[in-house]
């Protein structure tokens, strides 16, 4: 009898270190399953950078730029994709899975602008908004010092102007949910021709839920070599969101429960990708 | 203007004075000749336009010339000023040293005026010798040469211009506008050997007549110093010295540095790492302590600590204080208390700022009251209150926190999610995943029973607080601790207290709660800022019914906040029967609701007020644990990172009636600061579970020659520690890029580890990015490691510096999440071990080279003017008159002139 029970258990543990390892397998499996989805939903937007113009597409980029989830919102497997010409950031989307009920089981995408043109953003004839107004709205980071000659003491610059912002979000139930700032650029630029000398988006995120970007971007006049930082902001979410530079407000965008747009923002559901 | 008139005729007077005779005696032979002149030519007007024509003659033979004459070139030697920059230069009350030597310079200037007979290039000196441009904010006066009529051959040398251009040339590649920054003493050493020996390669085609030092005398490099001298006297270069600082003084404290997170959460602890230097008082004692500097300027500072009695002995030592923060950045102030005969006073403080991070507290609040819903009319909205409203409420009052709420009716069955309003969910219970509990910072259990969570559930609750730093708290009620059968759960083991294996709940007990006198310093007993009446808000601590009664107190990392008094009474008349596991369904939400709001009972069983009907207690609570003095009442501990706390009264009404609503008056109600101050004392642990990455290090602080052991933990969407990430770092500065003296930070790179950055040298550049490698955990969980070795020395002249270590989590090339971590380097220099100056030193340098030691302005004027001046040969320049148009001009007049007044005289 013993001997049947010590069987027993040993075919048990094995079991249950099967049914483990079939429970990691299988989560790898539906992340990777999710990862072709979001990029199926994302290929499936289009993003032109001059409307009603012939003008190139901007072009998706071929990995995602960050992963996260919240589970504060019970939100799984979200994704940011980002749209460029040649290296110039013109839109990013946000692709996040809500698995359960009331929101879901449903996709949220969010496409914000970060073009300096009105772009305009299609999928099939379901989705079709053009932005009021462009993305990125160049202002002088004052009291800044003038851009280095070094792309890695650049970069340090950028992370030292970055520190004199932050940026908070409220919403109806939270409350206010002060970001906190990822430390690196998630996507970092230059475009000689324009005199982008380095650009970089900072995210400032809930968890790791990016809410709001921050684009700052060395800028060099071709003629007189003088050079400068600008920063600009944009919205990840749907909820109010605030921005500071030096303890004083500077930038704030009101709630778009989706679906929702903006003058360069819009959001909305894709219930019909769940089963794919 | 004519500089001056003289007659260069290339005539000598013999010869003059022989022409002039051959003129006569020819004037007398015509004479005699051709006789007289007629009539009609003797006239007075030709004759005297004749003579002044032949006056004009003579003059333009005797060669009138302009002469003037500049000066020749003068020859200035050149003076060298070397002013010691290091941090001992900053030592005084009143005027530092190195202020007291800006001021020898200033008055000596001034006192030789324009008699200045040297040409003054001024050093600065500490680390190594560096020319000093003359804008640096030192305001010298030290004066140029006049004009450029008297050019100096120093001047005009080019030495000094081209050590000044090598100091100032763009530090990092920057195209920054170069800022000369105001010269300071900051160098965290004096190599004044070095220094002398520096000097000679700045001399130009001749030696200087002199060095003046400006210093305290205070050297690492002492030896040698004097036979430097003596070879400075070998070239006829004397060494003056201008000794600085007051040797009659007792000795010295001084905070050297402090290590002080930039950022904390609100109401948490502070650990202040505080470094003393001291000098002179070995075996005294004085106190450390630590300020918050008023709002306006006149303010009184605000005392974040109790003084720290420290003894101190010579050298170098450490102090630890902590404060609390409270809900604003604040700047904070440590001061070392003075002692007598200072050398100064004003290095016994040391200022840093703390930065309230406002990240967001999330509280997960699980009531299990029996206490019925209670419809509220707001305006035109209906709002449900529940037992689980009052706490609710009191944590949600602070911004910074937020409260989910999960209501178990009748402390068992299904959990449900209270919403806004009040209106409730059972869509959302108790976090179903562990990604979901880890984002919560704390759980307070309220009279809910073990079993209504499953032992996955209670699992992660242990995990989460052990491993996370959640916090957790367990109140009293009718189904918590012993009653609520948790003695037997994973969570016993996680609560501070020894629960009975029974029935421990007494509902016929009225509970006196006293705050204990040991713990008044606890944060939770922080109602108020001022104290005394902080201790009258706690003597009025109110009384409770009811309470479980524990069998103790566990021995280790608990800690009693409050006892109790337990006396036998009627439990409150609204207060429910005692319950125990029936197999009757009890009533749901909404039926409980609806009894409220229509006054009917809905199709909820029969809950008889006299218990009739629930099957009795399978343990009953013994009558002599009813009245019972100085039993624990709240008591705080610790498991793993987390911090847990276990409160032995219920929260809900009735048995809290008094500590719902009697505590306080009006807006003073003090049941809100008191949960607030319960949550954050709770979550101050808690490593955010929102974060994906987390980084440590080993040390708060380190040592030059140290080696930092950053360790990494990464998390996936699931909450659960993995391995599969990208771990890469790189090294940013704390300070100012434009403050930055080198391109590289302190960090030697790792022997064993492979470079791609295409960097090759000793030191980890800044911006330059390496991997963690993978280490798992002595427990077998994956993580990430990574030893960096710091130099021996610092890099820039700072008794400190700190920077910051960056991380980013890669799944591929997608970003995860992103970190940092402060890390402060506290160097020992050698400059600050002993304040004293060493002027014996300095009367010995001038002694060997044949210098003077000049205490006063008037000195040094005089040491100046009597540098020998060497005056170059005058320029002379002589412009001859003649050569002028107007004086021909005026010669061709005469004759003109001469020639028409004898044709209208007639002649030919």
């Amino acid at each position: 009898m013993k001997t049947v029970l010590h069987l027993g258990f040993a075919v048990s543990v094995v079991c249950w270190m099967g049914v483990a390892r079939g429970d990691e397998k299988s989560d790898e499996e539906f992340r990777a399953k999710q990862l072709v989805r979001s990029r199926a939903i994302a290929e499936s937007f289009q993003i032109d950078t001059k409307a009603g113009t012939t003008s190139p597409t901007a072009k998706l980029s071929s990995k995602p730029l960050l992963r996260y989830a919240d589970a504060t919102r019970q939100q799984d497997e979200s994704i940011l994709w980002l749209w460029t010409d040649k290296e110039r950031p013109i839109a990013l989307m946000a692709i996040e899975f809500y698995p359960k009920p009331p929101r879901g089981p449903r996709w949220l995408f969010e496409i914000v602008s970060l073009s300096e043109s009105k772009i305009a953003v299609t999928r099939g004839t379901s989705v079709k908004w053009q932005a009021k107004q462009p993305g990125f709205a160049r202002l002088e980071v004052p009291n800044a010092p003038d851009p280095s000659d070094r792309p890695a003491l650049r970069l340090t610059q950028a992370k030292q102007l970055r520190d004199r912002f932050t940026a908070h979000e409220k919403t109806p139930v939270e409350g206010r949910i002060e970001l906190r700032s990822l430390t690196n650029p998630i996507y970092r630029y230059k475009d000689e021709e324009t005199g982008i000398l380095d650009g970089a988006i900072f995210a400032f995120a809930s968890g790791t839920n990016p809410e709001v970007l921050l684009l700052l971007e060395a800028r060099q006049e071709v003629k007189s070599k003088s050079g400068a930082w600008y920063y600009g902001f944009a919205q990840m979410t749907g909820g109010e969101v605030y921005a500071s530079l030096d303890e004083r407000q500077v930038w704030t965008q009101g709630e778009a429960d989706p679906p929702a747009s903006r003058d360069s923002y819009v959001n909305g559901w894709l219930a019909d990708e769940v089963d794919q | 203007m004519l500089a001056s008139l003289s007659f260069l005729t290339p005539l000598t007077v013999a010869v003059t004075a022989v022409i002039a005779a051959l003129l006569l005696i020819s004037f007398a032979v015509l004479r005699w000749l051709g006789g007289p002149p007629a009539a009609v030519a003797r006239r007075w007007s030709l004759i005297g336009i004749r003579a002044a024509a032949v006056a004009t003659l003579i003059v333009i033979l005797l060669n009138p010339s302009d002469v003037s004459q500049t000066p020749g070139p003068i020859d200035r030697p050149d003076v060298f000023y070397l002013l010691d920059s290091s941090q001992s230069m900053a030592v005084g009350d009143q005027e530092t040293r190195f202020n007291h030597a800006l001021r020898m310079m200033r008055e000596a200037n001034l006192a030789v005026g324009d008699d200045l007979h040297a040409q003054v290039k001024l050093f600065r000196f500490g680390h190594r010798l560096a020319a000093v441009e003359e804008d640096r904010g030192l305001n010298l006066g030290i004066p140029k040469p006049k004009s450029a009529k008297q050019p100096s051959v120093a001047a005009s040398s080019g030495i000094t211009q081209s050590a000044i251009a090598a100091e100032t040339l763009p530090r990092n590649g920057s195209t920054t506008k170069t800022k000369v920054a105001p010269l300071a003493p900051t160098d965290s050493d004096t190599q004044l050997l070095t220094a002398l020996r520096q000097a000679s390669s700045r001399f130009g085609r001749r030696p200087p007549a002199g060095l003046v030092l400006f210093t305290d005398g205070r050297a690492r490099d002492e030896v040698g110093v004097e036979q430097l001298a003596a070879q400075y006297a070998n070239l006829k270069i004397p060494i003056h010295v201008v000794p600085v600082g007051d040797n009659a003084k007792g000795g010295d404290v001084a905070i050297v540095a402090s290590v002080v997170p930039s950022r904390a959460r609100r109401f948490s602890e502070v650990e202040v790492q505080v470094f003393l230097r001291s000098y002179g008082y070995e075996g005294r004692r004085c106190t450390v302590s630590l300020t918050s500097p008023g709002a306006a300027p006149g303010d009184a500072d605000r005392t974040l600590s109790a003084p720290v009695p420290v003894t101190l002995h010579d050298g170098f030592q450490s102090v630890g204080l902590s404060f609390r923060t409270d809900s604003k950045t604040r700047k904070v102030r440590i001061h070392a208390s003075e002692m007598p005969d200072e050398v100064s006073t004003s290095n016994n403080s040391f200022s840093a700022e703390v930065q309230i991070d406002r990240t967001k507290i999330r509280v997960l609040y699980i009531e299990g009251s029996t206490q019925p819903l209670q419809p509220i009319q707001r305006g035109d909205k209906y709002e449900v209150r529940g037992p689980y409203s009052d706490l609710q409420q009191a944590l949600t009052e602070d911004e910074d926190i937020e409260c989910v709420t999960l209501h178990a009716p009748y402390g068992r069955g299904k959990l449900a999610r209270i919403a806004e309003a009040g209106a409730s969910t059972t869509a959302r219970g108790f976090p179903e995943t562990v990604a979901e509990l880890s984002a919560f910072d704390a759980i307070i259990l309220s009279d809910v029973g073990a079993d209504s969570f499953s032992e996955q559930q209670l699992q992660w609750l242990q995990t989460w607080i052990g491993q996370r730093g959640g916090g957790l708290m367990m109140v009293g009620g009718q189904r918590s601790f012993g009653a609520g059968r948790w003695e037997d759960s994973p969570l016993a083991e996680v609560l501070p207290v020894e629960m009975r294996r029974e029935n421990d709940w007494l509902p016929g007990t009225q509970v006196s709660v006293q705050p204990e006198p040991q713990a008044m310093s606890h944060p939770l007993w922080t109602i108020v800022a001022d104290e005394q009446e902080n201790r009258n808000i706690l003597a009025k601590f109110p009384s409770f019914f009811g309470a479980n009664r524990w069998v103790g107190v566990k021995p280790n990392l608990t800690r009693t906040l409050a006892m109790s008094n337990l006396t036998a009474a009627e439990p409150p008349s609204s207060a429910p029967k005692p319950v125990v596991k029936t197999d009757t369904k009890p009533p749901s939400y909404f039926e409980t609701l609806q009894k409220n709001l229509t006054g009917k009972k809905g199709t909820a069983p029969k809950v008889d007020p006299a218990g009739a009907g629930e099957k009795k207690p399978a343990t009953t609570t013994p009558e002599t644990l009813t009245s019972a003095a100085n039993q624990p009442a709240i008591v705080v501990g610790q498991f793993g990172r987390g911090r847990t706390m276990a409160m032995a009264m219920p929260i809900t009404s009735p048995w809290a009636n008094d500590f719902l609503s009697k505590w306080g008056q009006g807006d003073s109600k003090y049941y809100g600061k008191f949960w607030r101050n319960a949550v954050y004392w709770l979550t101050e642990s808690s490593s955010i579970g929102r974060r994906r990455l987390v980084v440590t290090a080993d040390k708060k602080f380190y040592r030059p020659g140290e080696t930092i052991s950053l360790t990494a933990a990464a998390f996936d969407e699931a909450a659960n520690q993995t391995g599969s990430y990208r771990i890469t770092s790189m090294i940013e500065p704390q300070t100012s890029l434009s403050d930055l003296e080198s391109n590289y930070s302190p960090i030697l790179w790792p022997d064993d580890k492979p470079r791609e950055s295409g960097e090759s040298g000793p030191f980890i550049a800044w911006g330059e990015e390496f991997d963690l490698p993978r280490v798992d955990t002595a427990a077998g969980k994956p993580g990430f490691s990574l030893q960096l070795p710091i130099a021996d020395a610092l890099t820039v002249g700072s008794a400190s510096q700190s920077l910051r270590v960056e991380l980013t989590a890669m799944e591929e090339f997608t970003q995860v999440d992103s970190t940092s971590i402060d890390i402060q380097i506290l160097h020992d220099p050698f400059e600050q071990q002993n304040p004293f100056p060493n002027h014996e030193l300095l009367a010995s340098i001038a002694s060997h080279s044949g210098g003077k030691v000049i205490s006063q302005p008037d000195q040094l004027a005089e040491v100046l003017r009597k540098v020998p001046m060497k005056a170059g040969v005058p320029i002379i320049k002589k412009t001859p008159l003649w050569s002028n148009w107007f004086l021909w001009s005026w010669l061709l007049g005469l004759l003109s002139l001469e020639w028409i007044l004898r044709r209208l005289v007639g002649l030919a």
